[in-house]
């Protein structure tokens, strides 16, 4: 059902048709300078033609990337804004339509969302629009001291906000496809009472008037499904998290512009930090189980992917709009964090290879999944390159060529290598992965306020080598890493979706050597076996083998605190939100540090309900509001009720149960557990 | 200030001692642990729920609160839970110690309660989200099994 006729389709395809030009043909000049190279004077083997196309699947990324990025440079220095996209009337009123502004948690530090929210719906209050929003904190908490804590700091929250303060709690009894189907049950429950949702992620802040005009935006848009701030990095102070910060805020606004320009109406939602038009997704998001086991069966794990996906099926735009600014999230702290998000962000993108080819998707959309999939089986793609690569040069070294054949000739067969032609190719590569960071530099330093905000030039620009030579290193970890999840995943490892690791602590020595030994190993092996064939061939490859043979200490030093905080004292990898922090992040940091420095009170959250009254009417007020009734007699309850009045321990799951049983909650004075 | 300063001193025989318990546990609920104010309570709410089971006690509890929250229409199973989280987030048994399940509250009680009530969500809709068919067109579909030929008797 297309609601509106979409204009920009036409001027879409046509960009995407010069992006797609311009990347089959540095892909297709780059491979047959490869194939030069490779063939030498003996031509192309098995294992050559092997290692071409493994080049050629890998280039086309790094290629299309490049182009976008050039894109979005461009548009930026343009300051174009979105085509397609009708801005709202320059003084709009006071606004009509209803906005949810929804928080999905699982397990989280209580006090850190909440003040978040707080901090959130103070920033809309002061826009003079606040009676447009109400805000949900959706709870999917397995944990029931957490649950209880959630309930508390919501009461706590609304005493503080004052009377009519509209922030809603709402605990699911059974967390049924995760974080897409909390979402649903919240849609099923309350959406049709509001025009758009924004929803949010713990982790995730917005200033009030970016909420405002993205209300804005969609008023004006009617045709509009869904439209994605992109966020910005922030809060974290630990080396690693600091330098990913400065790359996203410095290399990010480019990628970002370059994705805005060739997606336009057929944009991707990254699963928070965006607005969604309620009826939309309701008519047109209800996500399927997939047949099979998981990985790639089950649930829908990446949902927001496909959730863009349907909604464009269903007649809808979707948006990605850099210039909204006032969108903000952090960033894991530490290299094992990041790589533990991979692992199931891999297997969410790899699962989306079931989707890839449902019926009547827009063609965008499956270039979307494909782009996600590629964001990880790229690595074991590189791998098998780099692999392949080093076994055809062992090859090459334990079996010479003959200079003379069987039959006689009169010159010999000179092995040719053209070292200058493989030196142009290495360049362009680089070049392709550099360039689009450059631009992202090249920005900021053309812009007087955010160079001062990121220490000025000279520190932008130590801070901008750095960080090439530490990514550097990464990437070969990495590559590792994604090249493991990709390959459990294929042979169907599952991992659990926990709670995101949102603290500063850093890794101890002996948990970065448990993760990283292979790799160093790795590194040795590979560094020796380079060397004993070509020392040439050894320094092609160092950075790699310095990246896994240091692997270790990267880790390690990189997620410390005290290094990102003497670094930040030197104003090196300084983001403008650091320097001159939005009213959001400074509430939300004064909130959060007056929460924690609050007595907590009991935190077993069973037997605070069941002693403290204001505890126990506050959680019976959550299930009434949410109409979750008593949980049905079962041997399990008896269990759980027996083992309470004799005060055993109890589980987790017996207090879940006794926290919905009105028997427990209703009987005063009550038997409290040791 | 509430008016009912001197509870009755007579204690309630009409009830037996588990609905006493029941009502005393209920009301304790509230915060009420002086005896004197308890026996006061337990009779005034007695004649609200005669039968002091705890569906009734509930239920006139709840109409209580919601007459004197303004929300009428409320369902009283959520009118007690939010009176009852108002009252205590107020402090209203240290401030009107004998005003709770009066026949005439005092009007700063309401007053206090309306403004300590936490802001309840809208109705629930029950909707519903149809699950969107991710199939593939029949081309990527793998062939389905032919059904067994079932052997003649």
């Amino acid at each position: 059902m297309v609601h509106r006729p979409h204009r920009y389709r036409a001027q879409a395809w046509l960009r995407r048709g010069a992006l797609m030009l311009l990347t089959l043909a540095t892909t297709g000049w780059a491979s047959a300078q490869l194939s030069i190279v490779l063939a030498g004077n003996h031509g192309l083997g098995t294992l050559e033609i092997l290692l071409l196309a493994l080049f050629v699947g890998c280039f086309l990324w790094i290629a299309f990337s490049f182009w976008a990025a050039i894109a979005g440079f461009a548009m930026l220095v343009a300051r174009a804004r979105q085509p397609g996209l009708r801005q709202p009337p320059a003084e709009p009123g006071r606004l009509a339509t209803r906005t949810a502004v929804v928080m999905a948690v699982y397990n989280e530090d209580t006090a850190r969302v909440f003040a978040n929210m707080q901090a959130v719906y103070e920033s809309v209050a002061a826009t003079a629009q606040g009676h447009a929003f109400d805000f949900y904190m959706l709870s999917d908490t397995t944990n029931p001291d957490t649950w209880v804590a959630e309930e508390l700091a919501w009461h706590a929250l609304a005493t503080r906000l004052g009377p009519g303060a509209r922030v809603f709690y709402r605990r699911r009894r059974q967390n049924v496809a995760k974080k897409s189907g909390n979402i649903a049950d919240f849609l099923k429950r309350w959406g049709r009472h509001y025009d758009y949702m924004v929803v949010l992620d713990a982790d995730s802040l917005m200033e009030g008037k970016t909420l405002v005009a993205m209300a804005r935006l969609m008023d004006a848009n009617p045709g509009a499904g869904l439209i994605q701030a992109p966020p910005v990095c922030v809060n974290r102070n630990t080396l690693f998290a600091r330098m990913l910060q400065f790359a996203g805020r410095i290399y990010g606004p480019v990628f970002a512009a370059g994705q805005a320009f060739w997606q336009m109406g057929e944009g991707n939602y990254w699963g928070h930090n965006a607005i969604i038009r309620t009826r939309a997704f309701i008519e047109h998001c209800g996500l399927p189980e997939l047949p099979g086991k998981p990985p790639f069966g089950g649930h829908i794990l990446s949902h927001d992917f496909v959730e863009a996906a349907l909604l464009v099926r269903g007649g809808w735009s979707v948006w990605l709009v850099p210039e909204l600014g006032g969108s903000y999230e952090e960033v894991p702290p530490t290299l094992l964090d990041y790589a533990k998000r991979d692992h199931r962000w891999c297997q969410g993108n790899l699962q989306h290879a079931r989707v890839l080819t449902a019926r009547g998707l827009n063609p965008v959309s499956r270039f979307h999944f494909i782009s996600g999939i590629m964001s990880y089986a790229a690595s074991p793609l590189w791998l098998a390159f780099l692999g392949l690569g080093l076994t055809i040069a062992a090859v090459n070294t334990l079996f010479p060529k003959a200079y003379f054949g069987v039959q006689k000739q009169l010159f010999p067969d000179w092995p040719i290598f053209d070292a200058a032609l493989a030196k142009s190719l290495f360049l362009l590569a680089l070049a392709f992965l550099l360039v689009p960071r450059l631009l992202g530099v090249l920005l900021v330093l053309a812009d007087g306020p955010a160079r001062r905000s990121a220490g000025g030039a000279v520190r932008v620009l130590v801070g901008g080598a750095i960080e090439l030579v530490y990514s550097t290193l990464l990437a070969p970890g990495m590559m590792l890493f994604q090249s493991k999840f990709v390959a459990k995943t294929l042979l169907g490892g599952t991992i659990e979706w926990t709670a995101q690791n949102r603290g500063d602590a850093g890794i101890p020595w002996p948990v970065a050597f448990r993760a990283h030994i292979g790799h160093m190993l790795l590194g040795l092996f590979v560094g020796l076996l380079a060397f004993a064939i070509d020392p040439a061939l050894f320094l092609w490859l160092s950075p790699l083998v310095a990246g896994l043979v240091l692997a270790v200490p990267i880790a390690q030093l990189s997620s410390r605190r005290d290094l990102g905080a003497w670094l930040r004292q030197r104003r090196l990898f300084l983001i403008p939100e650091e320097t001159a922090p939005p009213p959001v992040l400074t509430r939300a940091r004064a909130i959060f540090a007056e929460l924690e420095a609050r007595p907590r009170g009991d935190e077993d959250g069973l037997r605070r309900v069941l002693t403290d009254p204001l505890a126990n009417a506050v959680h019976k007020l959550a299930l009434a509001t949410a109409e979750e009734g008593p949980p049905a007699e079962s041997a399990e309850l008896f269990v759980a009720r027996r083992k309470l009045a004799n005060g055993q321990s109890l589980s987790a799951a017996e207090k879940a149960l006794l926290l919905y049983d009105r028997a427990t909650l209703d009987s005063r004075p009550l038997p409290v557990a040791a | 200030m509430d008016r009912l300063k001197t509870p009755s001193r007579s204690r309630s025989r009409s009830f037996s001692a588990d609905a006493e318990r029941r009502l005393r546990s209920f009301l304790r609920g509230f915060g009420v642990e002086d005896e004197a104010a308890l026996r006061e309570l337990v009779r005034r709410l007695g004649r609200m729920a005669p039968a002091a089971s705890p569906a009734q006690i509930d239920a006139a509890a709840g109409l209580w609160f919601a007459d004197l929250l303004g929300r009428p229409d409320s369902e009283a199973g959520l009118a007690l839970a939010a009176g009852r989280v108002a009252w205590l987030t107020t402090r209203a048994g240290k401030r009107w110690p004998l005003a709770l399940f009066a026949d005439a509250p005092p009007a700063p009680l309401a007053e206090a309660l309306r403004r300590g009530v936490p802001a309840l969500p809208p109705t629930l809709l029950a909707d519903s989200m149809t699950a969107a068919t991710l199939a593939p067109p029949r081309l990527f579909r793998p062939p389905a099994a032919k059904p067994l030929r079932v052997r003649p008797a």
